[in-house]
Formats: C-alpha cells, sequence, structure tokens
C-alpha cells in the first residue's frame, strides 16, 4: 500500500512538472505572420489612372536609406517605435509620358518592415531602360502608384516587373510603348 | 432536336450557376480555438497608442465599424473593444512614399495553428485614407486576416486587393463564407 501511494505520488509530480514546463516560455511556441493591403493592379489602365506621373528613363545611382514610418505629428520626425526601411535611388528621365517633372528625380522603393523585407521589394538594375508609374510623396520623393509599378522596356515592349504571382499572370503578355502611349491618351491623360 | 436544345441549355444554365457560387477565398493556416462549430467566441481588443485617446479619428472610425460589420455578418467569432487590458491591438502608423493601406501581425501557435493574439495596423500616411470609406475599407480587411483569411486579386470581397476602397468596404458574400468555412 505503501509503495503504491509513493508511486502514484511520483507519476503525480511527474505529469505536473511537464504540465509546468510547456507554460514556461510560450513565445517560443508562436509563429508571426504578417500581411499587408496594398492596391494591386490586373490592368495597365488601372495603373495609369493611379499615377501622378509615368515616365521612361533609368535606375541611375543608389541614393540613400531613411525610415519610411514617421511621427504622426510631425513627419520631419521618425517614428521612434517602428522602423521601415526605403530605398531611395537616383532615376534619370529619359521622357515623361504622362506628367511633367525634372530630369533627375528620386524614387522611394519600401525595403524591409522591422528588418524583413518587403515581398514587392525589386532590387533596381542600374542602366537598364524601364517604365516607371509613379506618385508624388514627400521630401522630393516618387514612389510606385500600385502593384505593379515597374516594367522593363526592350524592343519598345513593356514586361512586368513583380514578385506577385498573380501580377504575373495577369500580366505575361507584353504591351508595346505605342500601345501604352494610346492608352494613356484615351484615359485623357497628357504629357 | 427540341431535346437536344434543351439538353444543351441545361448544361450552360448548370455550368453557369457553379461559376456564379464558385468561391473565391482563401485560408491561413491559422485561425481560432472555438469550443465547438457551433459556439461564439469572444474577442476583446484594445486600442494601440496612436487611436486610444481619439475615437473620431478616421481610422478609429474605421476599425469601429469594421468591427460592427463583421460582428453582424457571422456568429463564430465576435469582436469587442475594451479599456481592460489585451494583447490584441488595433492601431495606426505613419508611413510616407509607399501605397500601403495597413498590416496585421498574427501570433500563432506553431503545433495547433490557433491564435494567440494579432496586432492590425491602418497607415495614417497613405494619401488616400480620408477618402470616403477607405479606412474602413482597410480596417475590414486587416481583421479579415484576423480571422484566418489570406489575399485575393480577383473578385468582389474585402479581402480583395484590387477592390476600389470607397466601394467595397465591408465583408463580403465571398469573405463571410471563408470565415464560415474555416470556423466549420
Amino acid at each position: 500500500m505503501k509503495r503504491y501511494i509513493t508511486s502514484l505520488i511520483i507519476i503525480i509530480l511527474v505529469f505536473a512538472s511537464a504540465g509546468c514546463g510547456q507554460s514556461d516560455n510560450p513565445a517560443e511556441n508562436l509563429v508571426v505572420k504578417t500581411t499587408y493591403d496594398y492596391p494591386v493592379a490586373m490592368d495597365i489602365h488601372s495603373i495609369i489612372h493611379e499615377s501622378d506621373v509615368i515616365v521612361v528613363g533609368k535606375y541611375v545611382k543608389y541614393h540613400s536609406s531613411w525610415n519610411m514610418a514617421r511621427d504622426p505629428n510631425d513627419i520631419n520626425k521618425e517614428d521612434p517605435n517602428l522602423y521601415v526601411e526605403g530605398k531611395v535611388f537616383e532615376f534619370e528621365v529619359d521622357k515623361y509620358l504622362y506628367g511633367k517633372g525634372d530630369s533627375l528625380i528620386l524614387v522611394n522603393h519600401k525595403y524591409k518592415h522591422e528588418g524583413i523585407i518587403d515581398e514587392r521589394y525589386i532590387e533596381p538594375v542600374l542602366g537598364e531602360s524601364v517604365v516607371l508609374f509613379l506618385q508624388k510623396g514627400v521630401f522630393n520623393q516618387y514612389y510606385g502608384a500600385m502593384q505593379p509599378f515597374q516594367f522593363k522596356l526592350k524592343n519598345n515592349h513593356l514586361a512586368v516587373m513583380s514578385n506577385l504571382t498573380q501580377v504575373k499572370e495577369a500580366f505575361k503578355k507584353s504591351i508595346s510603348l505605342n500601345e501604352l502611349i494610346s492608352a494613356i491618351g484615351k484615359q485623357g491623360l497628357s504629357d | 432536336m427540341k431535346l437536344k436544345k434543351v439538353s444543351v441549355l441545361s448544361i450552360v444554365l448548370i455550368l453557369i450557376m457553379m461559376g456564379a457560387t464558385a468561391n473565391a477565398y482563401t485560408l491561413k493556416e491559422y485561425k481560432w480555438k472555438k469550443s465547438s462549430p457551433d459556439s461564439t467566441l469572444h474577442v476583446y481588443l484594445k486600442w494601440g497608442d496612436r487611436l486610444d485617446d481619439v475615437p473620431e479619428s478616421v481610422i478609429a472610425q474605421g476599425f469601429s465599424n469594421a468591427i460592427s460589420d463583421w460582428n453582424s455578418s457571422q456568429s463564430h467569432i465576435k469582436y469587442y473593444t475594451t479599456t481592460s487590458s489585451s494583447k490584441n491591438i488595433l492601431n495606426s502608423y505613419t508611413l510616407m512614399n509607399d501605397n500601403e493601406y495597413g498590416y496585421c501581425t498574427v501570433y500563432y501557435d506553431s503545433i495547433t495553428k490557433y491564435i494567440s493574439y494579432f496586432e492590425a495596423y491602418v497607415n495614417a500616411g497613405n494619401r488616400n485614407i480620408s477618402k470616403s470609406n477607405v479606412a474602413r475599407s482597410a480596417a475590414a480587411h486587416e481583421l479579415g486576416h484576423s480571422y484566418g483569411l489570406g489575399d485575393l486579386t480577383t473578385g468582389v470581397a474585402i479581402m480583395n486587393g484590387n477592390r476600389d476602397r470607397t466601394r467595397i468596404y465591408t465583408p463580403q458574400t465571398d469573405d463571410i463564407n471563408g470565415v464560415n468555412a474555416h470556423y466549420r
């Protein structure tokens, strides 16, 4: 009887300690998943509609990095609690297809959110001819009007640049530069 | 001949109906833990530091409306705001020079896939956020992720990134179907 009670106490203690162990570090069992809401286009007309400028040109130089997350009371100050890295590149404009601006502009790309690379980010290739659909932001920078906003320009045809599977599928048929210019004209826009 | 025409028409009608009722929603691997398929789980949410003293702000109102919209469209998970302690947070951030509307971070158990808590943010720096219903649309989208819904690029759905945010700002049939399917 005594041996039975002793065994029972040992069994109870073993199970109790196992339960304590499982709750010691709950954070170690947690997966962290972040998803974002941003505008996605399935056709060229939607991107044209959202753009302040549409330019042909090339990235020429990496300019700087900065914290895109700002103090809501003064955007000249960074958000002290959030770091979202933006990479800014200098872009040489050969031609404005829509809108007006300088021949050298700054284009911001969201690079990392708290250290994790954004799924949309594509490292610009310097010297490669591209068409960009941009909106005007603060600090004299432009940024992508929506996803996608970058197209490689080769032999007068645009090929989409995107990491998003559905976007690549929607834009798999390349559009010619003349077709784009015509589409811009049809929307009542002009350079 | 008449029978053949009727058969072809019937097949066409059936195919159209199948297309009309096809669901587009996608589901994440995580979900809230309910005690049973028919039960309702009540979850409490706390305002973050950027929204706790501005209930009249566009984004706070957006979240409040989105909570009400989701609560009235399904019975599985009901959200309530509280001033008491909660790890589920609703907040805003100010991201400049990007078209992002918001984000949702969900923390869930790696083995059971049950949600532990989440944080939903709407971007006050988006230049469209003050337009009619846009903040509400963004808030509803982020809350959709907190239920376990994934992103879409087509269809009439709050989870569709291609949606007109001034017109689609409440959970749509496809979104509700997704939540119902996830918590069946």
